[in-house]
């Protein structure tokens, strides 16, 4: 990984990380170390596992997650998390604007040519 | 306890302090979070050694980016920089302060009734017993 801190990640990253959360989940239930270690692997070590978890209370509290509690064979018991169908819905509407916002700031920075180049 | 156990409640012990003006629930929940999320690390790992534990707690972030991240998260502004740590005790000698000034204002003001009670000579004596 490049040494220069990446500046701007972490305020695009604070709009955007949410969703990344509810995308992970949008195919069935995690852990929450499971979701921590795979945002891990995508945003590198600029991310730090667990301010994921004051992130997954507020999705908990404002009704796009819920929680359920699971022995483990292995270690104790976990947390698991799964896509409330309000938390669906607020994913499918993030997909949409995603790809409007993407391009239209893509288009001004000129960065949908150099992948031309 | 030992020395790996002693890392995790010593890291533990910084979240703690460092969210201590979070509401008490929100403090349990990302506590208890945070413990089971060390737990399950540790489980997976082969060999239980301290550099695993540290890398556990090194990947799980600084204790004060944690509770920024709670912070942000309860809509509470977080607490300033350089005086965080300390915030909580020092608001708490103040508060002890302020009653004890006030309980000393109250022991002063009696024993300067009492005099006045007993004495016929008034005010005047009792300010010169309680100086003398």
């Amino acid at each position: 990984m490049d040494t220069a801190a990446p500046v701007h990640t972490t305020a695009l990253r604070r709009g955007t990380l949410e969703f990344c959360v509810l995308a992970l989940l949008a195919d069935g239930e995690r852990y929450g170390l499971d979701i921590a270690r795979q945002l891990g692997q995508s945003f590198g070590q600029t991310m730090s596992e667990g301010t994921m978890y004051p992130l997954l209370s507020r999705l908990r509290r404002a009704g796009s997650v819920r929680s359920t509690w699971r022995e483990s064979a292995n270690g104790p018991s976990r947390r698991y998390y799964s896509l409330t169908p309000a938390g669906r819905a607020a994913l499918d509407q993030f997909r949409a604007e995603w790809v409007e916002f993407r391009s239209a700031v893509d288009q001004m920075m000129g960065t949908d040519r150099h992948e031309q180049d | 306890m030992n020395k790996i156990d002693g890392l995790v409640e010593d890291y533990l012990s910084q979240v703690e302090r460092d969210i201590a003006d979070l509401p008490g629930s929100r403090r349990t929940e990302l506590l208890g979070d945070l413990r089971e999320h060390i737990a399950t690390a540790r489980a997976e790992l082969p060999v239980e050694t301290e550099p695993g534990i540290r890398e556990i707690l090194d990947q799980l972030g600084h204790p004060e980016e944690i509770a920024a991240a709670a912070h942000d998260a309860a809509d509470l502004p977080p607490p300033g920089r350089g005086r965080r740590r300390f915030r909580i005790g020092r608001a708490a000698m103040m508060r002890i302060a302020v009653v004890v000034l006030i309980l000393l204002a109250l022991v002063a003001v009696c024993v300067v009734v009492f005099y006045m009670d007993r004495s016929s000579t008034g005010v005047a004596q009792a300010v010169g017993t309680l100086v003398s």
